[in-house]
């Protein structure tokens, strides 16, 4: 069912509709938040407070957009907000040097040995925030680099930029940290 | 183009690796959400406002301009009327068209920043 229509029968009154919005966005909006605060307590208040601004701002959503983008923009400004984040600190190549220090005692893991959820939860927690928040919308939810745009408040240049660097500081870290059996079983493209 | 192919594998693996961190709402969440919204529905029922109308552009524009039409109907009418069909090439009758037309498209302009900056206002 259209959105739209949803939005509009929460306007005239029909708070219960605005169910669907939470069942829908919720996941997301907690991972957006979990990646920006860096705990799950501190994302799911950031979450039940952006469904809240979302409601009353509900009047100011408009038409042309999508209703993702809009919230995502919300619970990205709160979690900013709340947890005071530097998002786009730099790091450049430093930060993939600093990652050599992770493999230490990793470099012989074999990956079979190692969840995969943990793996990658675990380098995008050592990545800077705004890294992780772009792989986390860009790959998670297929969101066009517009959309990412819009909902960082950066322009698309920039997101462009960032994101390649996001990328490579992610399989830098990747074959530091687990090692080249990561390389070998994974990424064997690059 | 291999490298594109490349880079289109790379990117499929990383979204493969990627789909497994989505985090969990738990349980509670959306029941929590809920319960806040309709405690602020019941507290505070004015802010759930429908949508302004001034951000109907067309209804401005057959309202403004509507007005203009029918003012021009009225004034060539009148002049036809009271001077014959050689009133209407005359500079007054061209001068006094030119003003009405000049003043409702800038009424009509006007709102339309009105309502651009309102819009913004309430957006921020």
């Amino acid at each position: 069912m259209d959105e739209q229509l949803y939005v509009k029968q929460i306007l005239s009154g029909n708070t219960s509709v605005f169910s669907y919005f939470v069942e829908t966005y919720q996941e997301m909006a907690i991972t957006i938040a979990y990646r920006i605060c860096g705990n799950q307590q501190d994302a799911e208040d950031v979450v039940q407070e952006s469904f809240v601004k979302a409601y009353r701002n509900l009047h100011g959503f408009r038409a042309d957009s999508k209703f993702s983008t809009w919230f995502y923009r919300i619970v990205y400004n709160t979690a900013v907000t709340l947890t005071k984040s530097k998002m786009w600190t730099g790091y450049n190549e430093t930060d993939i040097e600093n990652a050599s220090h992770l493999s230490g005692n990793s470099v012989d893991s074999n990956i079979e040995d190692i969840e995969q959820k943990e793996m990658v939860g675990d380098i995008l927690q050592k990545m800077p925030k705004g890294d992780a928040l772009l792989l986390t919308l860009y790959y998670l939810e297929d969101n066009p680099v517009k959309e990412i745009a819009k909902i960082t408040g950066l322009n698309e240049t920039n997101v462009k930029v960032k994101m390649f660097r996001a990328r490579k500081l992610f399989k830098e870290m990747l074959i530091r940290y687990y090692g080249q059996t990561v390389e070998d079983q994974f990424l064997v493209s690059f | 183009m291999a490298e594109k192919k490349n880079i289109e594998k790379e990117d499929e693996i990383i979204r493969q690796m990627m789909q497994s961190t989505k985090i969990q709402a738990p349980e509670n969440l959306k029941y929590r959400i809920m319960q806040q919204i309709e405690t602020e529905k019941a507290l505070m029922p004015q802010r759930m406002k429908r949508a302004t109308p001034h951000g109907d552009v067309l209804a401005d524009f057959r309202s403004i301009f509507g007005t203009m039409y029918v003012l021009l109907f009225v004034l060539s009418l009148l002049t036809i009327i009271f001077g014959g069909k050689e009133a209407i090439l005359s500079p007054q009758y061209i001068l006094t068209a030119l003003l009405i037309v000049i003043t409702l498209s800038s009424f009509w302009a006007l709102t339309r920043l009105d309502a651009f900056l309102r819009n913004r206002k309430k957006t921020k």
